[in-house]
């Protein structure tokens, strides 16, 4: 070819791509092979186990003392997996038992070797074998993993530490949830449920002082397992003070009592819309037949959520019968109220 | 300049365009696989048993369904069946000419329900709204026809909660799919949006709505599309998440906060690519008024769709695919480069602009050229086949690095003959459709360029044109 010369390094340069990449991907995909492969093996050795301990495991959670046959290296992780997933699912006297199978089987030891490992599945595995033996004498341990930066490993040890000292837990995690952003609250109420729930009061009750008001605005869900003594007076005093309207929505979102209603109408006011949302849902809760002239003026607010939240407050409040709350609604000739609280009864009263 | 000059510059401008694009696949690769092994680590948190407070966000999620009244009672079945402590379905009929709202007011026993309606985001009129007898929180709207991404913006109205849900009403989902992708929500207040992983349900087994049994499509057409959605997700989306640039979140399953949306002003009606216009626009709101904010993606599988797997069906949903792209980026070209814009203007949109958008034309002028070339006696044989090698060997590349970040995280494909067709897709896939692909999204630039219109969600040719349509937005555009 005449041209050919012309074109060497480029063409060269093609070749070499194309050959390197060949290789490249004959060496994946036999890497993909290799760990399918192993994956296969580990997945038939789990089966084994499983098909092997958990006749043993369920006689045991029944409350029957079978034997307890050796358990060899290889079969460790599978067994640990096993143990723990049976013990999510259970409580009281059979849980009881089955951890003292754990215990019998050397788990302590298994769980102390897999957090020294550099392996996330591992520690979480061993954390959680350390909660469900409940031994103070890992409380030390537990603790050095709450503060690890990777969420799960830490959440793994605070459900860990709540179920090995469930008095002494909330003192520890409550601070580090107001710091943590990472913790989900929705997920770290499920954690603090298992925890003492005087202590859980205590620890809320002590903190909210000290939190900013994202933190607090963040926390303030939390309210709904703390006791109802403790929380009034925090809420009240937020209504009170707060002026971001963050902060009073939050706090709005708690009110379960008649005593906070004040602050609560003086709230239905607010030059914020979110925080008038909020006020008009809390007088769905608390409030008194006196306050239907506050909520039909509600009704008719500019922002459609406030307007459904007295709506919604009107049909299931004892403010009077469906037919009442409608002649309300009329009786303003807004055809906004009219119709948000055709709604709210349809919602309510099908 | 000789002609014989100008080839030589032609073909090194090809070689450095190619180079470009395979290391821009390749970094994307290798942040997947740091990813990858980050998650695989967080996937250790499947051993904390997920038990739900009632704290967590109430979720909204919304089904258009235009013509499903073979599927739709079975969608929303499935969907009521979701693990998550409070969930609403809101069902927009867009117009349907079949018996779509009969079936739903039979199955669902449906009584008007007088809702005091709002606009928050413009859409086509409602006609009726219904609520469900049997299950409180179950609302279907009646409404003209406007498309799917009208009928989105209906549901938004309608919807209740703060964060709402996009499913396709062809979507089968994972009965913890909600409880995942709410995650970033809760871990990031920040967080505006969020995809999650979606897989190709061709050839698995469905019992009441779930996928009981994983299975490879039969057709090879069908198969290739596996990989390229293995490609699209496990580095096309998972590369760009950590540094906040996703550049889309699927319309078969995602999550939105309802406020972002609406402030951005909806689903935009104009365009055949509303999920990724969408996203896109949410980056260039919140990057250019410096607010903070977080597109999240979970790479856990949550959602299984059906691909085409005929040729004049993959063709329909490539030319669409393309021209919205074209129009996503056209919509949002003054985030391109903007000194505000961050990762998403400096990297996630010339790429799909210089990468996604012009690939094909490269690719095709690259075919055409060398063809021509070798044609004339310009270029050997040997020459022509070195350029067919590399850019073999590129995709073949991309591809096994997808199998791979495949089996370090998800498996999900466990039988030996399935990795087996995997493999042989990356064959198949090289050698005919690949090229295909190509022009066809040439095709879908030249409806974009002259405004063709695209039938979308018209009771005239919906059934046709959305079979198989309403999967993901850019699968298979990564390579």
């Amino acid at each position: 070819m005449a041209f050919a010369g012309a074109f060497e390094p480029v063409v060269r340069a093609a070749w070499a791509t194309g050959l390197l990449t060949v290789l490249v991907s004959a060496a994946l995909v036999a890497r993909v092979l290799g760990m399918r492969r192993r994956l296969a093996r580990a997945e038939a050795r789990r089966q084994a186990v499983v098909a092997r301990w958990r006749p043993i495991l369920f006689e045991a959670v029944a409350g029957g003392s079978p034997r307890l046959p050796d358990l060899p290296p290889e079969d460790e992780d599978a067994f640990l997996l096993l143990w723990v997933q049976l013990l999510d699912g259970i409580r009281g006297e059979p849980l009881e038992r089955l951890a003292r199978v754990g215990e019998a089987l050397g788990a302590r030891a298994l769980a102390g070797a897999r957090l020294r490992r550099d392996d996330a599945l591992g520690r979480v595995l061993a954390l959680r074998t350390l909660g469900y033996l409940g031994r103070g004498e890992d409380r030390a341990e537990v603790l050095r993993w709450l503060d690890d930066p990777r969420s799960y490993l830490s959440l793994a040890a605070a459900r860990a530490l709540v179920r090995i000292d469930p008095e002494g837990a909330p003192a520890e995690l409550l601070p580090r949830l107001a710091r943590r952003g990472d913790w989900p609250v929705p997920l770290f109420a499920t954690v603090l449920g298992e925890a003492s729930a005087p202590r859980v009061s205590e620890g809320f009750a002590a903190l909210w002082r000290e939190l900013p008001a994202p933190a607090l605005v963040r926390l303030l869900p939390l309210a709904s397992i703390v006791d109802a003594r403790r929380v009034e007076p925090i809420v009240a005093a937020l209504l009170d003070r707060a002026d971001e309207p963050e902060v009073l929505a939050a706090a709005l979102r708690q009110v379960r009592s008649p005593a906070l209603l004040e602050p609560v109408r003086r709230a239905a006011r607010h030059a914020s819309w979110s925080v008038r949302v909020q006020a008009a849902a809390a007088l769905g809760r608390v409030g008194e037949p006196a306050d239907r002239e506050l909520l039909a003026t509600l009704l008719r607010d500019p922002e459609w959520w406030v307007r459904y939240r007295a709506a919604q407050a009107l049909a299931a409040r004892p403010y009077g019968s469906a037919q009442e709350v409608l002649a309300l609604a009329e009786a303003s000739g807004d055809r906004f109220a009219r119709d948000i609280v055709r709604q709210a009864l349809a919602e309510v009263r099908p | 300049m000789t002609l014989l000059r100008l080839i030589e510059v032609v073909q090194w401008a090809f070689l450095a365009y190619f180079i470009a694009l395979t290391v821009s696949y390749l970094a994307l690769n290798l942040v997947s696989l740091r990813v990858i092994a980050r998650d695989a680590d967080a996937r250790a948190s499947l051993l904390l048993p997920r038990f739900f407070s009632r704290l967590e966000p109430p979720v909204s999620i919304i089904v258009p369904a235009f013509n499903e009244e073979e599927t739709i009672a079975g969608t929303i079945r499935c969907l009521l069946q979701l693990e998550y402590p409070e969930l609403e379905i809101v069902v927009v009929n867009d117009g349907s000419t079949d018996r779509t709202l009969e079936v739903l007011s039979r199955e669902f026993e449906l009584v008007p329900f007088p809702e005091a309606y709002r606009i928050s985001v413009p859409s086509t009129p409602v006609r009726r709204v219904y609520r469900s007898l049997r299950h409180r929180n179950v609302r279907v709207l009646d409404k003209s026809n406007g498309g799917k991404a009208d009928a989105m913006n209906a549901g938004i109205n309608a919807a209740r909660y703060p964060l709402f849900c996009a499913v396709d009403g062809d979507s089968v989902l994972q009965r913890d799919s909600v409880a995942r992708v709410v995650r970033p929500f809760l871990e990031d207040p920040t967080t505006i949006a969020c995809g999650g992983t979606i897989r190709v349900l061709n050839g698995c087994r469905v019992v009441d709505g779930f996928v009981e049994e994983i299975g490879m499509p039969r057709g090879w057409i069908a198969r290739v599309q596996v990989l390229e959605y293995l490609r699209a997700f496990l580095f096309g989306r998972l590369g760009w998440a950590p540094v906040n640039a996703l550049p889309n979140v699927s319309g078969a399953f995602g999550m939105f906060r309802r406020t972002a949306v609406i402030e951005a002003g909806g689903y935009r009606t104009d365009t055949v690519g509303e999920d990724m216009e969408l996203v896109l626009r949410l980056h260039r709101l919140y990057r250019l008024s410096g607010r903070p904010y977080r597109i999240s993606f979970v790479p856990d599988p949550i959602c299984w769709t059906e691909v085409p797997d005929t040729l004049a069906a993959l063709r329909r949903q490539r030319v669409r695919w393309h021209r919205g792209l074209l129009e996503a980026i056209a919509g949002n070209r003054q985030l391109l480069f903007h000194r505000r814009g961050g990762a998403a203007a400096w990297l996630t949109v010339p790429n799909l602009l210089f990468f996604e958008a012009f690939g094909p034309v490269v690719e095709v002028a690259g075919y055409v050229v060398i063809g021509a070339a070798w044609a004339l006696g310009v270029i050997s044989w040997s020459s022509f086949a070195a350029f067919f090698a590399a850019a073999l060997g590129v995709a073949t590349l991309l591809s096994a690095n997808a199998l791979l970040l495949e089996e370090k995280s998800f498996h999900v494909y466990q039988r030996p003959k399935q990795l087996a067709v995997l493999i042989g897709a990356v064959l198949v896939e090289n050698l005919g459709l690949r090229q295909l692909t190509a022009f066809w999204r040439i095709s879908g630039m030249l409806s974009w360029l002259f405004r063709r219109p695209i039938a979308w969600g018209s009771p005239a040719t919906a059934a046709a044109a959305d079979a198989g349509a309403r999967d993901d937005e850019d699968a298979g555009r990564a390579a």
